[in-house]
C-alpha cells in the first residue's frame, strides 16, 4: 500500500454511542485520486464514518490516518480535510464570495489571493456573477455547487460529502451526480461520499463500500457489487434480484452445482467456501436471466410459465413460474424485440452461472 | 357563525378596543388644554405645553438620566443574556432545566419583591442608591428575556453551522463572532429594544433602589402628588409616540426572523 498525503487509512475503527454500536470495526485504505462511495441504509453508520473521517467525532477505538499522519484525535479545525453538508451550512448573512473565502481567510491567506481562489472557483463552478449574492437569492443546485466551491477553496487532501444531493428534485440530481463526478475527475481529488441511493453509488464511484449495521458488507467496484454481490444483504439492496433457496450438490472445478427444488443450477461463490449438502441463496439479476421460444441445446435449460408480462419501453418484464418450483416467480428483463418473439405462456429459461452468485447464510 | 353574532363579537371587540384607548386619548387631549388645571371642560387648545416640556430643562435632565439607565441596562442585559443563552442553548448537559429555571426566575418574581430585596442586597454591597444600583436592578429583571429570546434563535440555528465553521478552520472563538453571532443579531435588536423599553418604564426598581435623582416616571408620579400641569401629559405623550414606535419595530423585527431562518 503505497501510501501519499491524499491517502486515507481508516484503522479497526469502532464507535459506541452509550451501549449503541453505530460503527464496528471498520477497516479500509482508500487511494489517492479515487470517487469512494459508503452505501447504505439509514442508521448503517455510514454517516458516523464520514463525520471520523471529518475530526466531528472521536472513534472508540481504531485509528484514523491522513497520508502517513495519524490524525484520530486532531480536531475538524487542524484537519486538511474539507466537507459538505446534508443541508450545505452555507452562512445566511454571508454573500456567496464571503462563504468560499471563509476557509481561506482562516489559512491567513492574503486579500489578493483570496479574490484570485474565489473568481477561480467561480469560474471553475459555473457561477460567475453571483458572488454577491446571499444564499437565500440562490437555487437548490446553485446552494450545492457554492457549497462545493467553499468546501474545495482551501485545497483539501480529501473532500468529504454528506448525501450533498438529497435536497434536490430527481431530474437536478441526475444532472448534478455527473457534474459531481467530473469534477472530481478534473480536480484529481479523493472524493469520499455518503449516500442511501444506490443509483447515485452506481453512476459517480470508482469504488463502493456498502455499509449495514454499522459493518462493512462488501467493498467493490459498482459492477462488481452489482454483479456478484457478496451478501444477500448487497444482492437485495443494490438493484432488483431473485432469490431463490438452494442447497449445494457438488462443487465441481469451476461451479458450485446447485440443487434449486429439483432444478440443477450453477453458480459462483465468492464469499466463501460452499461445502456440500449446504443450505444458501442464490441471486441472479433479472436480466442474467436468458429466455427463448423453442428449447435451446445447452445444459441446464428449464421450462417456465409467463404468468406477468409489463412492456416497460425499452425492455420487458416477466414474472415466470419455473415448472416444478413452488413458491418463486423468477423476475426477467429483456430487451423490446427479444420479448415479442416469445409466445404467450411457455418458454425455455437459463441463468448464466457466471452471474449466479452464491451466497452462504 | 349566524349575522347578529358576528355583529356582537365585533361589537364587542370595538368596545374593548374604545376602553384600552379612551383613557391614553383622554391623557393625550389634556396635553393641548390651554388651562393650568387637568380636567374637563376643555375651553380652548394650545401646543405651548409641549413648548414648555421641551424647553424644560429639569424635565430633559431627567430624560437624559433615564436614557443613560436605559442604555447601560440594555448594553449589560445584552452580554449577560447572550453568554447565559449561550450555555443554555442546543447543547445538552445534566441539570439544565434547573439552571434554565433559575435563569428565567428574575423574569417572574414580582416587582415589589425583587426591588425590596434588590434594595437590601445592593445595601449589603455598600452600593449607594442611584444610578448604578438601578441598572443593577434592570439588568437582574431584564436578563432573562434577552436570554429566552436567543434560545429561542440558538436552537433555530442549524448544528451543521457551526460544524462547517470548524470544518473550514475556525477556532470555536471565531465561529461564535463570526457566524453565530450575527445569526443572532435581529433577535438581540429585538430584545434589546425590549430591554431599554421596560427600563424606561420601569417604576418599582427604580424607586426603590434610585437616590436622590429620579428617573421619569418616578418623576411624573412625584408631580402627580404635588399637583400636576398639563405638561405632564405632554412630556408622556411624546414617550407615548417614542415607545410605541419602538415597540412596534422591535416586534417587526422579532416577527421576520422568525419567518425567515
Amino acid at each position: 500500500m503505497q501510501t501519499n498525503d491524499s491517502t486515507v487509512r481508516l484503522q479497526n475503527i469502532s464507535k459506541k454511542f452509550g451501549s449503541v454500536v453505530a460503527v464496528e470495526d471498520f477497516d479500509i485504505f482508500i487511494e489517492p485520486g479515487q470517487f469512494v462511495t459508503l452505501l447504505g441504509p439509514s442508521g448503517c453508520g455510514k454517516s458516523t464514518t464520514l463525520r471520523i473521517l471529518g475530526g466531528f467525532i472521536e472513534p472508540t477505538e481504531g485509528e484514523v490516518f491522513l497520508g502517513d499522519d495519524k490524525v484520530t484525535k486532531i480536531p475538524p479545525n487542524r484537519r486538511n480535510v474539507n466537507m459538505v453538508f446534508q443541508d450545505y451550512a452555507l452562512f445566511p448573512h454571508m454573500t456567496v464570495s464571503e462563504n468560499i473565502a471563509f476557509g481561506l481567510e482562516m489559512k491567513g491567506q492574503n486579500k489578493a489571493q483570496i479574490k484570485k481562489r474565489i473568481d477561480e472557483l467561480l469560474e471553475f463552478m459555473q457561477l460567475d456573477g453571483f458572488g454577491d449574492r446571499k444564499p437565500d437569492e440562490l437555487s437548490g443546485g446553485q446552494r450545492q455547487r457554492v457549497a462545493l466551491a467553499r468546501a474545495l477553496a482551501p485545497d483539501p487532501k480529501v473532500l468529504l460529502l454528506d448525501e450533498p444531493l438529497g435536497a434536490l428534485d430527481a431530474k437536478l440530481r441526475k444532472q448534478v451526480q455527473i457534474e459531481l463526478k467530473t469534477i472530481q475527475q478534473q480536480t484529481g481529488k479523493t472524493f469520499v461520499f455518503v449516500t442511501h441511493d444506490q443509483e447515485e453509488a452506481l453512476t459517480m464511484s470508482d469504488r463502493i463500500l456498502v455499509m449495514n449495521e454499522g459493518r462493512l458488507e462488501q467493498d467493490g467496484s459498482p459492477k462488481d457489487l452489482y454483479y456478484h454481490p457478496e451478501t444477500t444483504f448487497v444482492a437485495g439492496f443494490i438493484g432488483e434480484t431473485n432469490m431463490l433457496s438452494c442447497s449445494v450438490k457438488k462443487i465441481d472445478d469451476d461451479y458450485v452445482v446447485l440443487d434449486w427444488q429439483g432444478n440443477e443450477l450453477r453458480g459462483v461463490c465468492r464469499s466463501g467456501t460452499a461445502k456440500e449438502g449446504q443450505d444458501v441463496s442464490a441471486a441472479i439479476r433479472p436480466e442474467s436471466i436468458s429466455c427463448s421460444a423453442k428449447k435451446p441445446g445447452n445444459k441446464g435449460v428449464m421450462k417456465a410459465k409467463i404468468i406477468h408480462r409489463v412492456f416497460k419501453g425499452s425492455f420487458t418484464s416477466l414474472s415466470l413460474e419455473v415448472d416444478g418450483v413452488k413458491d418463486c416467480i423468477l423476475n426477467a428483463t429483456l430487451a423490446g424485440a427479444l420479448a415479442e418473439q416469445l409466445g404467450d405462456e411457455e418458454v425455455w429459461i437459463s441463468l448464466d452461472p457466471d452471474y449466479l452468485s452464491v451466497l452462504l447464510r | 357563525m349566524t349575522r347578529n353574532t358576528r355583529l356582537l363579537m365585533s361589537m364587542i371587540f370595538w368596545a374593548f378596543i374604545i376602553y384600552l384607548f379612551l383613557p391614553l386619548i383622554m391623557m393625550v387631549m389634556m396635553g393641548f388644554k390651554d388651562s393650568e388645571f387637568i380636567g374637563f371642560p376643555i375651553r380652548s387648545w394650545t401646543f405651548k405645553w409641549y413648548q414648555v416640556a421641551i424647553n424644560d430643562m429639569e424635565v430633559l435632565g431627567i430624560f437624559a438620566y433615564s436614557m443613560t439607565i436605559a442604555i447601560s441596562t440594555t448594553i449589560l442585559s445584552l452580554i449577560i443574556g447572550t453568554w447565559a443563552a449561550m450555555a443554555l442553548g442546543p447543547t445538552k448537559f445534566r441539570g439544565k432545566f434547573i439552571l434554565f429555571a433559575l435563569a428565567c426566575l428574575p423574569a417572574v418574581i414580582p416587582g415589589i419583591i425583587s426591588a425590596i430585596s434588590l434594595r437590601i442586597y445592593a445595601q449589603s454591597l455598600d452600593i449607594t442608591p442611584g444610578m448604578w444600583a438601578i441598572i443593577l436592578g434592570h439588568t437582574v429583571h431584564n436578563v432573562p428575556f434577552v436570554t429566552l429570546v436567543g434560545i429561542a434563535r440558538l436552537n433555530s440555528q442549524p448544528e451543521s453551522h457551526i460544524d462547517a465553521a470548524l470544518d473550514l478552520g475556525a477556532d470555536n472563538v471565531i465561529a461564535f463572532m463570526r457566524i453565530t453571532l450575527p445569526f443572532l443579531v435581529p433577535s438581540l435588536i429585538g430584545a434589546g429594544i425590549f430591554c431599554m423599553l421596560t427600563s424606561f418604564d420601569d417604576f418599582v426598581r427604580s424607586f426603590f433602589l434610585g437616590g436622590y435623582e429620579p428617573t421619569l416616571p418616578v418623576y411624573i408620579f412625584s408631580q402627580l402628588r404635588t399637583g400636576m400641569s398639563p405638561e405632564i401629559n405632554a412630556i408622556s405623550a411624546i414617550i407615548l409616540l417614542i415607545t410605541a414606535a419602538l415597540g412596534l419595530s422591535a416586534e417587526r423585527l422579532m416577527r421576520r426572523n422568525k419567518k425567515k431562518v
